[in-house]
């Protein structure tokens, strides 16, 4: 493997561990990484041709990639960085064998209460427009585009 | 000159199959298909090899168009593989799939068995009582499970039903409100009736076939022997040794001569050239590609055929009082509940069928919420159980925009345009509302033309006399020919909106009972 493929290889490795642990709490695994790898040589032609993100500077920095995956989706639909966060989650439903879960749902426990359910849907409009207005914010600041 | 056989039939899907079913009683047949087959059963496959695939083929919808859930997931691909290079098709705005596996598209269906009743034939020279016997025959073979409400009716004799499937969810508490006297009149009242479906999945265990059990994976496992698949008739066929099936080549043009019909194909192996010889040749691949054989056979890069398919539409609902339910509740992942609607905002009866959303990865809808991922996927765990999706279909005639033709180069140039109604799906969202399930008009979606996967009247049939271009007669036989006879939905003049496939099996039956040898 070639220096430049395998320093390709480890920023993979390392974006997935990096997603797996900010969206949903959990390690990735082996099997998970390789599959994350391998979707970029599948369906990399198709991300190319795509809005992308400085995959780098989000992680050295340990930036908000939920808020900036939110801001670029709405300014940007089908962007990069949008599409790994979807790679993601079917890895993670394939790892876990579960619908993919957020690290916020695991404080809220058990929420069957229809009524609770809408509460906890409003609370995250709330958060998710906070969400876009940090994420622009570091999109800007960071200069990530 | 020596016969292969006495009849060959092309295609193995539910017209080849149902013809191959009758015919066996009388005759020698042989089946000529490509008849891809579903991967040999591996239980020990991993869950990532299951879900996604070895080729990821299951995370395609991140960066391709939309494929529908059963035909993107992995161990389903055999359906659609390998026809784009070998029936290959022009068009823009075609985003429909072909089949070139045994049994054809219905590996992929939705098990929906419908019958066609007189209102749905008006426009065909045949009446339901000519297909009554070949449904009642196909009902016992198969084994149909539905209900004995009103909507049964609709869909077809309630004679030979085994029971319908268990309901769940939210599409549970749906029926409940819609049995309601009340609300029932007051659905009348709007033209639409909620019923269950009738569907080729057995309640009970049938002709050596088991009865279905929930395992969640219906979308990903393609060897669940009680979810009815035309293949299963061709190869019981093939064991008692009524019907021999050639695999593996791909049937090109035919030539007629006075005392037999010569077939010529591929050797898709090989790349050989084969004939084969019989008395009769039955046409059953499909709308598209039989319409492609016969412009083949007589050499006509000119002629524009008709192509019909039902235009379809979805509605996504939410059934507040089931937020919070889990989405993957022991339940069939397919059609639960069946709909009529025949208010005076369309024309012609309008036909959806309600799904819920657990048999698919909930990945899928990851996107489909409007807020950030931690949000999106709450969604996906309280919500999705919650929902249901109801698909219309419409009704379709033959119209200019719509048609097929040759190339030189044996490419099928197709036009099939998207359309676009609303009037139904906007009166169905504020009838809906009324039993606690929400949507918006915003939130309904067009699917794009050639995504209903039902493809017919390219071969119409036509009254005796009444035979112009490539039209057949109401025993199938094609015009211009003696003994060449199409079976499938190629010789369908209109299409209603209702699920084909028992149609298209009973008609087959119906010209293969009619067959003089």
């Amino acid at each position: 493997m070639s220096r430049t493929a395998l320093g390709q290889s480890h920023t993979l490795e390392l974006e997935i561990a990096f997603i797996f642990r900010e969206i949903f709490d959990v390690k990735a695994q082996q099997q998970a990484i390789a599959a994350y790898s391998y979707f970029h040589t599948v369906y990399g032609a198709s991300l190319s041709t795509r809005k992308a993100v400085n995959m780098t500077k989000i992680l050295i920095r340990g930036l908000d990639v939920e808020a900036i995956e939110f801001f670029l989706r709405t300014r940007f639909p089908g962007n990069v960085l949008t599409c790994k966060l979807w790679a993601c989650a079917y890895l993670y439903e394939a790892q876990e064998g579960v619908a993919p879960r957020g690290r916020i749902q695991a404080r809220l426990g058990r929420t069957n209460s229809p009524l609770l359910c809408l509460v906890i849907l409003a609370w995250f409009g709330f958060r998710s427009a906070v969400k876009w207005l940090k994420g622009g914010f570091q999109v800007y600041r960071h200069h990530l585009l | 000159m020596t016969l292969d056989a006495d009849v060959i039939i092309v295609g193995s899907g539910p017209a080849g199959a149902a013809a191959a079913l009758e015919l066996s009683k009388m005759t020698e047949v042989l089946m000529l298909d490509i008849g891809h087959s579903a991967p040999e059963e591996s239980p020990g496959l991993d869950r990532f090899a299951e879900l996604l695939g070895e080729r990821l083929e299951g995370m395609s919808i991140i960066t391709e168009p939309y494929l529908s859930p059963k035909l993107r997931s992995p161990l389903f691909r055999y359906v659609t593989r390998s026809w784009r290079e070998l029936s290959p098709i022009n068009s823009s705005d075609f985003k429909g799939e072909l089949s070139l596996a045994l049994g054809g598209l219905a590996n992929a269906w939705g098990s929906g068995l419908y019958e066609f009743d007189d209102m749905d034939l008006r426009g065909f020279p045949i009446s339901y009582s000519e297909l009554q016997p070949f449904y009642l025959s196909l009902t016992k073979h198969i084994g149909i499970s539905g209900g004995g409400d009103e909507v049964a009716s609709l869909l077809g004799s309630r004679e030979c039903l085994l029971p319908p499937m268990p309901l769940a969810g939210a599409l549970k508490a749906l029926y409940g409100h819609s049995q309601r006297p009340k609300m029932k009149m007051f659905l009348h009242q709007n033209g639409i009736h909620i019923g269950r479906q009738r569907l080729g999945i057995l309640t009970e265990p049938h002709r050596g076939r088991p009865a279905y059990s929930f395992d969640g994976k219906d979308f990903f496992c393609p060897w669940k022997a009680a979810i009815y698949n035309p293949a299963y008739t061709v190869r019981e066929l093939e064991a008692l040794g009524k019907l021999r099936l050639r695999r593996g080549v791909l049937v090109k043009q035919f030539e007629e001569f006075s005392d037999r019909i010569r077939v010529d194909a591929v050797d898709i192996a090989s790349g050989q050239r084969v004939e084969f010889s019989a008395r009769r040749l039955l046409l059953g691949a499909g709308a598209i590609n039989s319409a492609r054989i016969v412009l083949q056979s007589f050499k006509d890069y000119s002629t524009r055929l008709p192509m019909l398919e039902n235009p379809i539409s979805f509605i996504p609902f939410i059934h507040f009082a089931s937020l919070g339910s889990d989405s993957k509740e022991n339940s069939f992942t397919g059609a639960q509940l069946a709909l009529m609607f025949d208010g005076p905002e369309h024309r012609d009866r309008v036909q959806g069928s309600f799904y819920n959303l657990s048999g698919v990865l909930s990945s899928d809808f990851l996107f489909d919420f409007p807020f950030s991922a931690s949000g999106n996927l709450f969604c996906l765990a309280k919500i999705l159980g919650a929902m249901a999706v109801l698909q219309m279909y419409y009704s379709d005639a033959p119209n200019p925009a719509s048609f097929l033709s040759l190339r030189t180069e044996g490419v099928l140039e197709l036009h099939c345009p998207a359309r676009r109604f609303g009037k139904v799906e906007g009166k169905l969202i504020n009838a809906l509302r009324k039993m606690g399930f929400w949507s918006a008009p915003f939130l309904v979606r067009y699917a794009e033309g050639g995504s209903s996967f039902h493809y017919a009247g390219t071969l119409p049939m036509r009254e005796a006399g009444d035979s112009i271009g490539f039209s057949t007669d109401r025993f199938g036989r094609l015009n211009r020919c003696k003994h060449v006879y199409v079976v499938d939905a190629s010789s369908f003049p209109l299409l209603p909106a209702k699920n084909l496939s028992l149609t298209i099996m009973a008609n087959a039956m119906r010209i293969a009972s009619k067959l003089v040898l």
